[in-house]
């Protein structure tokens, strides 16, 4: 209970911290909201009446304390660029960005484990390199590199998707997940190698345990020791890295939802930055180290639960 | 056969042939990297222009040779000293433990729940965006993962007999962290830096591809591949070039990291 | 020959709308009749726009859509020679300061009620309040029945240019409701809105002039003209604007496409204040080494119009063509005029183009090539947009930067007052007496003719003294699938999705 109690408290120190570290960036780059919303041919005069129409003449201390404040009372404040509060912003997009990352996790481990058995199953045999190969191949494929021959390929030479129409799944949800099947593959592939590697290492430490020795003295078949016994242990070697996997598709998101036009959080976040939206970029940027730190959290609880031997304070 | 060794051969081999290259343009390149030629514009893969020419007829074999130079130096430079700065605050948060180790933890924990593509826009537009003001910005997103590894091994070793001996015998702490602590913690950190170089590339990559990175007209992969994304249609080849300079490159540092693995880990 | 095209089209259109004017009373069944009619455009646009209050909204991608949705008492034609009554139907110009506008009956907003005068003292109260260019010259107005005279504190005879200033129900901005709820008086009204994907348009049945042929028209926002490409290609959207490296990738006979003006002047500005481009010669230097024909052949496939002056060449009227050729390329000439400045070595500097505008970056990788041959090394810097406004337009931190200039309006001035030396806006830091003197001239100069000379003359002084380096109007090309047809013309950055409709 005390773990999980600190546990918390640093949870709120981090996500504080990084509001903090966001409210310093938006002090020292350069960049006026209202400026940018009124382009090269408004007056200075015109400026400054619509910075006060925004509140944007208010020093960013002032507010920052007001979005502090607001944020405790669960009030995340109004988007300047898109002049609508911030929870309507993210109520829209969070789905969006969810999907991607779910299909991509899915993808990840549907692929990946089952790999990562295989590989451990066909050791010492050619098949190992032909295995290995392309497991390293996968992971040397950048998430962007990989998009763009999607769309080169699957889009516009075969017509398998069209590029640049998201289609939302209130729409047409098989229209939906036939269009984010794409961007959720090339986030999907250099982790899935990743996954692959971990599995296989996993797997191999786990068969050269004593119990697997144990089990094979009793003569239980090769597959039962692998697929019962050893994946159990195996996979609590792999659910920390299913945390980092999570983290890494969000970020990889962001680059993705912007090379396939997909209207996310990580499309919402560089908007927000780009136009200087206060309010917006700290509760995106909160939004997502919220999930990650929480994600971190999660891990821990799962590989408490599935091997209590291993004592949480250890864990950094 | 040692443990190791066709990763290291696939691994010295790709790298070679990378290195070969970026050492080869600083002497030679087949075309001025940045002469433009519309009569040139896109033309196929042949043996006059062996990758082919890009939208204004520059010679793509030309700028992506030199793009190895200008990337794999950004790469170098950032893996180099994200080394430095996260030996120093591993070393440092491990062995002391207590406040200190909090804080730096802390910063680190924020740090690293920090978009990774926020920080670079935040540091190259503060810095504004000189040649290789993108080392420091990608510096800053890799320290907290290299940080993690070397407080790891400290931590490890910390605890371990003969420290306490050293100890014992009136060893300063200093000494005891820099002589007998971080030699030990090299194997573990030299597969990171191998892993790390193969990271820095494709962020370089990613930086450039949203207009962070290296400057135009110089090139690199990443601002090679963001420049082919318009022609892709017409000239694939543009794209290709490129793309496949970073999968060598990634494919083979990976290679040697995998090594390093088997052979001195494992 | 391309734009002899455009004009041709225009022309047909321009009959048609008068045709249709005839016979006004016939309502829109009539309308139905003709071929064409009917049918949803999804346009692409490579930035989003995310409000549409043409009062505090004024970049030109906002404006280019809403000129859609808003009219003001008078609007441009093609050319920009005149202004022609649109919620007016009636100007006069009763002195050199004071205007009456009559207000033209039927006119509706989109939410179905009639414009009045409370409506039209609403919206000019709230330019004046959102200090909107031109409105701070006017001293009062007066209202007489249907009839409206606005007095000027200083004459201008280009005052006109400023009314087209949207005109918005009476309290409908109160709260600032405009933004995400427009009303206006245009062909089109808005429908629906989703942040960051698209924007709706549908045919306003009620439009007092001649209708729209489409039922309604998607925009649909995508990041970059790379995206805009790839979607026209893959069939998503069936039209956008590019520039002409992008069209270059088009398969000829895939696409109508419409060239016309940007209506906004790329140039190589430098910063007069820091040295070495304090010195004229050295401005010289680098205009006489800049080559705007190889840009434009590079950069936009020979599309793009070359000027010599920031007033961009869709104003005929205006623009001093002249100028063009006042720095033809001259690499000899550049060295000589380095060397005179006592740069015999050549000098380097840093241009700031901002990364959203890949026209930009391009142009400046080809003058990188073009002012090394005269010595001169150009180093890029690629800044995003908020610290482009920010430390170059802003603030004048700068050496050298590539931009688009537009204007507000369509009237020299709003292409011009940067250059004067006391300009808030002038951000190149250019100090002329001789322009200033002249400038001023013009702009209280009560004769049309010896308006538009004068005009002339402060663009020759710009030339003179090289204030910067106009390089071209980069010309955009209006891309549209082979089922659409129609695109007018317009001074303005706008698109007036009127003009199109589907082919039969």
């Amino acid at each position: 209970m005390k773990y999980f109690i600190r546990k918390f408290l640093i949870l709120i120190l981090t996500v504080f911290l990084i509001s903090l570290m966001t409210f310093v960036a938006f002090h020292v780059i350069p960049g006026d909201p209202a400026r940018l919303i009124l382009g090269t041919s408004a007056s200075e005069e015109a400026v400054e009446a619509l910075r006060e129409k925004l509140g944007t003449n208010m020093p960013l201390t002032v507010q920052y304390r007001n979005w502090i404040s607001g944020f405790l009372r669960g009030d995340f404040g109004t988007s300047i660029k898109y002049r609508m509060p911030v929870a309507s912003l993210m109520h829209d997009r969070i789905p969006v960005t969810t999907l991607l990352g779910v299909m991509s996790l899915v993808l990840i481990l549907l692929i990946g484990i089952p790999l990562g058995i295989f590989s451990a199953r066909v050791r010492n045999t050619p098949g190992e390199h032909v295995l290995n190969f392309i497991n390293i191949l996968g992971i040397s494929f950048p998430n962007f590199f990989l998009s763009i021959i999607f769309i080169w390929i699957f889009g516009l030479t075969l017509h398998w998707f069209t590029p640049g129409r998201y289609i939302s799944f209130d729409r047409d949800w098989a229209g939906c997940l036939r269009f984010m099947f794409w961007p959720a593959l090339s986030v999907a592939i250099p982790q899935t190698a990743v996954l692959v590697k971990y599995v296989r290492t996993a797997m191999l430490e786990q068969l050269r345990e004593d119990y697997v020795r144990t089990a094979r003295g009793k003569g239980v078949g090769e597959t039962a020791i692998l697929y019962v016994h050893v994946f159990k242990n195996a996979i609590v070697a792999v659910v920390p890295l299913i945390g980092m996997i999570i983290a890494s598709v969000l970020s990889g998101s962001i680059i993705i939802e912007q090379v396939y036009g997909i209207p996310g959080i990580g499309k919402l976040l560089i908007s927000s930055v780009t136009s200087r939206d206060f309010p917006l970029t700290q509760t995106l940027v909160v939004y997502i180290a919220v999930i990650i730190v929480v994600i971190n959290f999660l891990v821990d609880i799962v590989i408490q639960i599935i091997d209590p031997r291993i004592r949480l304070s250890d864990r950094s | 056969m040692k443990k190791g060794t066709i990763e290291f051969r696939i691994g010295f081999i790709l790298t070679g042939i990378i290195l070969f290259l970026a050492i080869l343009s600083v002497f030679y390149t087949p075309y001025d990297i940045n002469a433009m030629d519309k009569t040139a514009r896109q033309l196929a893969p042949s043996l006059q222009h062996l990758f082919g020419t890009d939208n204004y007829g520059r010679d793509i074999f030309s700028r992506a040779i030199t793009g190895s130079r200008f990337t794999l130096l950004v790469a170098l430079s950032t893996v180099g000293s994200c080394t430095v700065i996260a030996s120093a605050l591993g070393l440092i948060s491990g062995y002391l433990g207590g406040p200190v180790d909090e804080i730096i933890m802390r910063l680190i924990d924020a740090v690293s729940s920090f978009p990774d593509i926020l920080i670079a826009l935040i540091v190259v537009t503060i810095l504004s965006y000189g040649k290789y003001t993108i080392v420091i910005a990608l510096c800053v997103t890799f320290v907290p993962s290299f940080t993690r590894i070397v407080r790891t091994a400290t931590l490890q070793f910390k605890n371990a007999e003969f420290v306490r001996n050293l100890r014992v015998f009136g060893v300063s702490d200093l000494r005891i962290l820099l002589v007998h602590i971080f030699p030990n913690t090299f194997p573990l950190l030299l597969s990171t830096i191998v892993i790390g170089l193969s990271n820095a590339i494709l962020a370089e990559a990613a930086m450039s591809y949203l207009g962070l990175g290296i400057q135009p007209p110089t090139p690199s992969w990443g601002r090679m591949l963001q420049e082919s994304q318009a022609i892709i249609y017409n000239a694939p080849w543009a794209a290709i070039a490129p793309g496949i300079m970073i999968v060598m490159t990634i494919m083979g540092l990976n290679s040697i990291g995998e090594g390093i693995r088997k052979r001195y880990l494992a | 020959m391309k734009k002899r095209f455009a004009a041709a089209v225009l022309a047909v259109l321009m009959t048609a709308s008068l045709t249709a004017c005839g016979g006004k009373s016939a309502g829109s069944s009539d309308a139905a009749a003709g071929t064409g009619e009917g049918g949803t455009f999804i346009y692409g646009l490579s930035t989003e726009i995310n409000n549409f209050d043409p009062f505090t909204s004024t970049t030109a991608d906002a404006k280019s859509i809403y000129y859609n949705i808003y009219e003001g008492l008078v609007k441009v034609n093609e050319d920009g020679s005149e202004f022609l009554p649109a919620v007016a139907s009636e100007v006069t110009r009763d002195s050199d300061s004071a205007y009456t506008f009559t207000l033209r009956d039927g006119v509706k907003f989109h939410n179905g009620q009639d414009v009045t005068m409370e409506d039209v003292t609403y919206s000019i109260d709230l330019a004046i309040k959102s200090k909107i260019n031109g409105f701070d010259n006017i001293k009062d107005y007066s209202v007489d029945g249907n009839k409206i005279t606005i007095n000027l504190n200083t004459p201008d005879i280009g005052f006109l240019a400023y009314m087209v200033q949207a005109i918005v129900p009476a309290g409908s901005d109160d709260n600032g409701e405009l933004a995400l709820q427009p009303v206006g008086t245009g062909p089109y009204a808005f429908s629906d809105y989703e942040v960051q994907d698209h924007v709706t348009l549908v045919k306003n049945n009620d439009y007092w002039g001649e209708p729209a042929h489409l039922d309604e028209v998607e925009v649909r926002f995508l990041a970059d003209q790379t995206e805009l490409l790839t979607a026209f290609q893959a069939g998503s959207i069936d039209g956008f604007s590019a520039y002409g490296g992008i069209v270059s990738q088009l398969e000829e006979g895939t696409y109508n496409p419409y060239y016309s003006n940007s209506n906004a002047v790329q140039v190589l500005a430098l910063n007069n204040a820091v040295k070495p481009f304090d010195d004229v010669r050295v401005r010289q230097a680098v205009a006489y080494a800049v080559d705007a024909d190889e840009v434009n052949e590079l950069v936009n496939y020979g599309h793009a119009v070359i000027v010599g002056t920031p007033v961009i060449p869709g104003l005929a009227r205006y623009c001093n063509t002249e100028t063009a050729d006042d720095y033809a390329v001259d690499t000899a000439k550049a060295k000589t005029l380095l060397e005179e400045a006592g740069y015999k070595d050549g000098f380097s500097f840093t241009v700031k183009v901002p990364s959203v505008y890949p026209v930009h970056v391009d142009s400046a990788q080809v003058m990188v090539n073009q002012l090394a041959k005269a010595g001169i090394t150009m180093n890029i810097e690629q800044v995003d947009w908020a610290t482009w406004l920010d430390s170059v337009y802003t603030n004048r931190d700068y050496e050298a930067t590539i931009i688009s200039l537009d204007g507000a309006t369509a009237y020299p001035a709003a292409y011009l007052s940067r250059y004067q030396s006391d300009a808030g806006n002038n951000f190149i830091n250019y100090k002329s007496d001789a322009f200033d003197a002249k400038y001023k001239e013009a702009t209280t100069a009560t004769d049309e003719d010896v308006q538009t000379g004068l005009f002339m003359e402060a663009q020759q002084i710009l030339s003179d003294e090289c204030c910067s380096v106009f390089i071209e109007d980069i010309s955009t090309v209006r891309v549209w699938a082979p089922s659409f047809e129609g695109c007018a013309d317009s001074p303005l950055y706008a698109i007036d999705f009127a003009s199109v409709s589907k082919v039969q």
